[in-house]
């Protein structure tokens, strides 16, 4: 009965197997309508919440049912097994050169401003599905439509990778590298645009052992912001100096309207502020807010972006970050974790 | 229900010394509908017959006939 478990990614041969598949697609369709039949009449009995706790195992194992009563109804047949060729189009210079394009796009996207990374890397691995299964639809052009269907949109690298080969021992073997690739892909593409130039730098901080990426506007644009100038920002770093970036830690209180007592709670937020003098244990910050209507005039004395500092003293021990700019002019509007 | 139909294609095959495959190409069906109709386990189509008594030379009649007669 396996031998023809996958009857229905099938296109006929010839008008013997074309009435051999009509049968098992009829006996199929009768399976799943008495599933049906004997499922909705389950759901009157024992109630309807079967349905909505149990359903999204009832429909697969209703297709399962159909396919295994498809492939009972070949059990004896014999069919003809081909290769089917690959359609070898689009050609690989073409998914090259739109492969590349979109790079390209990421790249351009990230350069305007790195807080869009996301939106590129995420853009890109939407594109890298489409592709792949555009490129899946095309190559398995000997199928049937509902095959085609199943291997583009939801297993389209999986697909391409079987396809691949005509050898049926590295069958799997490529499956895997094809899905291994589409996963790794948008990481590497991540890290590549992480590393250029950009309007915006980005640091890393480290966290517990963890690495988190901090995106930083600064008012220097693009590569006037030397690699140099990337700073690695050193979680627990409190040896601060004057002009640096500090992480801190602020209280805040927060009313929160629980029950309609009104209760006020206090909590801790991470704050960005900018080393404006040290004095033993304390630490004046400007902690502007960084208004854009104010970027150019604070660009000329190298400060931050407001005119009017709001400033904010804070014991050194709140100081969970440091980092350390020194480029001429590298006035910082806000950080931004993520 | 069983197909009713006998066929003597395999002889008319052998005395060509066809194979099956260069038959089912010669004929746009797959080796195996060949096999099925050799071992009468296939009804083939009018046209298949039709195309069947062409390529033969022959008539249908002298290739399929019905189990009954």
């Amino acid at each position: 009965m396996f031998k023809h478990f996958l009857w229905f990614i099938r296109k006929p041969a010839d008008e013997r197997e074309t009435a051999l598949l009509s049968a098992a697609y009829q006996r199929a369709l009768v399976v799943l309508w008495f599933g049906i039949i004997v499922i909705w009449f389950f759901a009157r009995v024992a109630g309807e919440s079967i349905i909505s706790s149990q359903g999204i195992f009832i429909l697969p194992l209703l297709l399962l049912l159909s396919i295994l009563a498809g492939a009972w109804t070949l059990r004896d047949e014999e069919l003809e097994y081909k290769n089917t060729k690959i359609n070898r189009t689009p050609s690989l210079a073409a998914v090259a050169l739109i492969a590349g394009l979109l790079f390209l796009a990421a790249v351009g996207l990230v350069y305007v401003n790195a807080g869009y990374l996301w939106i590129a890397a995420i853009g890109f691995t939407i594109a890298e599905l489409a592709l792949g299964a555009y490129a899946t639809w095309r190559w398995t052009a000997g199928y049937t439509t509902h095959a085609r269907l199943l291997g583009s949109l939801i297993f389209p690298f999986q697909t391409l990778g079987y396809l691949s080969t005509d050898n049926r021992k590295y069958r799997v073997s490529y499956m895997l590298l094809s899905s291994f690739w589409f996963l790794v892909a948008p990481i590497i593409i991540a890290v590549i645009l992480l590393s250029l130039p950009s309007h915006t730098f980005v640091g890393y901080l480290q966290w517990d052992g963890y690495l988190v990426p901090g995106v930083f506007d600064s008012a220097l644009k693009g590569n006037q912001v030397p690699a140099s100038h990337r700073v690695i920002l050193d979680y627990r770093d409190t040896d601060v100096a004057v002009g640096d970036i500090v992480q801190y830690n602020k209280m805040v209180n927060n009313i929160i309207d629980i029950g309609g007592n009104g209760e006020m709670h206090s909590g801790i937020n991470e704050s960005f502020g900018r080393v404006m003098a040290t004095n033993g244990e304390d630490v004046t910050l400007d902690v502007s807010d960084g208004e854009s209507q104010s970027v150019n005039s604070a660009l000329a004395d190298g400060v931050l972006l407001t005119e009017e500092h709001h400033t904010e003293v804070i014991p050194k021990s709140d100081i969970i970050a440091t980092a350390i700019i020194n480029a001429p002019g590298a006035a910082l509007a806000e950080a931004i974790l993520w | 229900m069983p197909p009713n139909i006998l066929s003597n294609l395999k002889a008319l095959r052998l005395t060509r010394q066809l194979t099956q495959e260069e038959l089912g190409a010669a004929l746009g069906v797959s080796r195996q509908t060949i096999i099925a109709l050799e071992q009468n386990r296939y009804e083939p189509s009018l046209s298949l017959a039709l195309r069947c008594a062409h390529y033969f030379h022959t008539n249908i009649e002298s290739i399929f006939s019905l189990i009954s007669e």
